[in-house]
C-alpha cells in the first residue's frame, strides 16, 4: 500500500499542467515562479500565452500639442491596482516637476515613450526599460519609432525605426556622388548607409574613374530626389528585446515603389507628431510621409506599399481583425467613404469632421475589445460621440468619465489628434 | 425485444464489472460507473471486467479506487443523461454540494485522485480536481505556495532563481 504521503512534486506533468491550466493569469505568472519544474511545464506548454492578450479596454493616453506630457484617462478599477497616469515609476518624478515625454506607440498593453531616449513601458505592472542609444549613419534623417509587440507570439517585443524622406542634400558637387546617385536610381542597389556616408568615402570606394559631371547640379536637379522612394532593400534599425540590441534588418520590396523623393517631399512634413502604425498578425502597417501605407511583413522580411486615396494624415488602429485607417476632413462631405483593400484586412476610412477623430479612435479601440458588436464606422455613430463640445446623446459606451462629461471641469489643452490608445489589462 | 435478464447494458439489472486495485482489492461497480473512465470504457465496450475476470488496475490503491469510484457512482446517472441536460435544479445543487465535500480531503489524496483520474481519463473528476489545488495556490505568493503544497524550503539558489523570476517576468503580464 503506498501509505507515505504523494507530493505535488510526484505528480506527472500531465497532471500538474491540468491543474496550472486552470489558473486564472496572475496566478500562473506567479506560479512560475515558484520553482523550474513549473516553470518548463507553463512554458513548454504556452499556458500563459493565451492570457497575454488584452481583455478591456482600460484606459486611454492622450498626446497634446501644447502641453508637455501625455494624459490618462481611464476608469477607476477595482480589480488591478490604479496605474499611474504619469508613469512615476519610470520618469522618478516629482508631479510638480515638469517632465517632457510623449507616447509615441503602444501595442497590447505596452507604450513606447519618448522622455529624450526611447523607453518600453507596461503601465499596468510598472516595469519598464530604456532603449540603448542607437547609431545610425543617416545623420540628416529624421525616424518615426513604433513598437511591435504580439504576447501570442512571443514575450518579447521589437521596435522599429522607420526613417522619413531624406531631406537634406548629400552635396551634389561630387561628380562621383553623382554618378553613384545615377546608379541609384533603379533602386536596386540602394542603401541609405550610401546616402548618407560622406562623400570621401564614396570617393574611395572603386569607382574612382574620374566622371565627366554634368554642366550644372542645379538645386532642383538634386539626383536623390528622383531617387525611388521606399527604396529597396529599406534598411530599418529594429531593436529586440530578445538580445537587447538595435540590429539593420532589411526589407525587400515587392510591387512598386510609391513614387520619387521627390513627391514624398511634396507632402508637408508633421512636426509635433509622428504618424500612426498599427501591428496586427505578424504584420506592420506604417503610415508614411508621402500618402502611403507601408506594409512590412515581418516574417519574411518584404514590405510592400499601399498608396492612400487622400493626402494628409491618417489616425490608425485594430478592430477585432481588421486594420483601420481613417482619415479626417474639414467640412467636406463629399468624401466620407471608406476605401478597402487587400481582401479586408485592412481598411480606410474617411472621417466627416477632423474633430471626431479622437472619437473615432475610442470608437473602434472599444469596438476592437468586443465590448460591442461590431459598428461600422462609416455609418454614422461617430457624432455621439465627439469629444466635449457637441455632445448630445450618451454615448452606449463605458467610456472614461472625464471624456463623456458635456464640458470638461478642466479646460483641456488642445487634442492633437493621435489619441493614442493603450493599456488594456 | 431485449430481455431485461441479457444483462445488457442500462436497462434491468446494470451489469457489473469488478477492478481490481494494485494491492489486489476487488471492487464491483456498474459498469456505468466505471464507463465514466474513457479508458474503461472502451475495455468494457469489448465485453471485459465481467465474471470471474475483473480489470486488473496496477496503478491505483484500493483507497484510492474507492473514492473514484465514490465519484463515479455518483456522477453515472448524470453522465447516461448526456451531462445531464434536463437533470433539475435540485440534482445539479446535489451533485455541486457532493463535488466540494468530495474534495475536502488530505493534499496527498487529492494528488492520488489527479494521478488515477489522469490515467483512468475520468474527465469530470480530473476538473474537479485540478481546480480544487488551483485554489489552494490562486492569490498567493511563490514562497506561499510552496509552504501550502509542502515543498522542501529552496535552497539559495532556487531563492535567487525565484527572486529574478519575480522581477524579470512580472512585466509583460497583465
Amino acid at each position: 500500500m503506498a501509505e507515505e504521503a504523494i507530493g505535488i512534486a510526484a505528480l506527472p506533468d500531465d497532471g500538474l499542467a491540468g491543474v496550472l491550466r486552470v489558473l486564472p493569469p496572475r496566478s500562473l505568472a506567479v506560479a512560475r515562479c515558484v520553482c523550474k519544474a513549473w516553470r518548463d511545464i507553463i512554458d513548454g506548454r504556452s499556458l500563459l500565452l493565451p492570457h497575454l492578450l488584452p481583455r478591456s479596454v482600460h484606459g486611454i493616453f492622450i498626446n497634446y500639442i501644447d502641453h508637455q506630457r501625455a494624459h490618462l484617462f481611464s476608469r477607476p478599477s477595482s480589480s488591478f491596482s490604479r496605474i499611474d497616469g504619469l508613469l512615476r515609476f519610470m520618469l522618478n518624478a516629482d508631479p510638480e516637476e515638469d517632465i517632457w515625454w510623449t507616447v509615441l506607440d503602444h501595442c497590447n498593453g505596452l507604450l513606447l515613450c519618448d522622455t529624450g531616449g526611447l523607453y518600453v513601458c507596461n503601465p499596468a505592472m510598472q516595469r519598464w526599460t530604456q532603449l540603448p542609444q542607437h547609431t545610425t549613419k543617416a545623420r540628416y534623417q529624421r525616424t518615426s519609432a513604433y513598437i511591435a509587440f504580439d504576447p501570442v507570439l512571443s514575450v518579447h517585443y521589437e521596435v522599429f525605426l522607420i526613417p522619413d524622406v531624406p531631406e537634406e542634400k548629400p552635396k551634389p558637387a561630387d561628380p562621383v556622388v553623382y554618378r553613384k546617385a545615377e546608379q541609384a536610381l533603379d533602386a536596386t542597389s540602394f542603401s541609405l548607409e550610401w546616402l548618407f556616408s560622406s562623400p570621401e568615402d564614396q570617393a574611395s570606394e572603386e569607382d574612382q574613374r574620374h566622371v565627366e559631371p554634368p554642366s550644372t547640379i542645379e538645386k532642383d536637379h538634386d539626383p536623390c530626389h528622383l531617387m525611388k522612394w521606399p527604396p529597396s532593400p529599406w534598411i530599418l534599425k529594429v531593436f529586440s528585446s530578445r538580445n537587447g540590441q538595435w540590429e539593420d534588418r532589411s526589407f525587400a520590396r515587392e510591387g512598386q515603389p510609391a513614387g520619387t523623393v521627390e513627391d514624398m517631399q511634396l507632402e508637408k512634413r508633421t512636426w509635433h507628431t509622428q504618424l500612426y502604425a498599427v501591428y496586427n498578425n505578424g504584420v506592420l502597417y506604417v503610415h508614411c510621409r508621402g500618402s502611403f501605407i507601408a506594409r512590412f511583413s515581418l516574417s519574411n522580411h518584404t514590405y510592400q506599399v499601399i498608396i492612400t486615396p487622400a493626402k494628409g494624415e491618417y489616425v490608425a488602429g485594430r478592430s477585432m481583425n481588421e486594420v483601420i485607417f481613417g482619415q479626417a476632413y474639414k467640412n467636406q462631405r463629399r468624401h466620407r467613404n471608406s476605401w478597402r483593400s487587400e481582401r479586408r484586412r485592412h481598411r480606410i476610412v474617411h472621417l466627416i469632421d477632423e474633430s471626431h477623430a479622437p472619437a473615432f479612435l475610442l470608437h473602434f479601440f472599444l469596438d476592437a475589445d468586443h465590448l460591442r458588436p461590431s459598428v461600422k464606422l462609416t455609418d454614422q455613430p461617430l457624432a455621439s460621440l465627439s469629444l466635449g463640445t457637441r455632445h448630445t446623446t450618451p454615448p452606449e459606451f463605458p467610456l472614461p468619465p472625464p471624456l463623456i462629461a458635456g464640458r470638461s471641469p478642466v479646460s483641456l489643452p488642445r487634442l492633437d489628434q493621435s489619441c493614442r490608445v493603450a493599456l488594456r489589462c | 425485444m431485449a430481455a431485461p435478464e441479457s444483462g445488457d447494458g442500462n436497462n434491468g439489472a446494470a451489469r457489473m464489472v469488478t477492478l481490481i486495485s494494485s494491492d489486489n482489492t476487488r471492487f464491483e461497480v456498474e459498469a456505468a460507473a466505471a464507463s465514466l473512465s474513457q479508458t474503461l470504457q472502451l475495455t468494457i465496450l469489448d465485453g471485459g471486467g465481467g465474471g470471474g475476470d475483473g480489470i486488473p488496475l496496477p496503478n491505483v490503491d484500493s483507497a484510492t479506487l474507492s473514492k473514484v469510484l465514490e465519484y463515479c457512482i455518483k456522477h453515472a446517472p448524470a453522465a447516461a443523461n448526456g451531462g445531464a441536460p434536463n437533470a433539475t435544479a435540485v440534482d445539479r445543487a446535489e451533485l455541486e454540494r457532493f463535488d466540494n465535500e468530495f474534495v475536502n480531503i488530505d493534499q496527498s489524496v487529492l494528488y492520488s485522485l489527479i494521478m488515477a483520474a489522469h490515467n483512468l481519463e475520468i474527465e469530470g473528476l480530473q476538473s474537479l480536481v485540478a481546480k480544487k489545488v488551483a485554489d489552494m495556490i490562486k492569490g498567493k505568493s511563490p514562497m506561499e505556495i510552496r509552504r501550502t503544497l509542502g515543498f522542501p524550503d529552496p535552497t539559495p539558489e532556487e531563492q535567487a532563481e525565484m527572486n529574478a523570476h519575480m522581477l524579470e517576468y512580472g512585466w509583460a503580464y497583465e
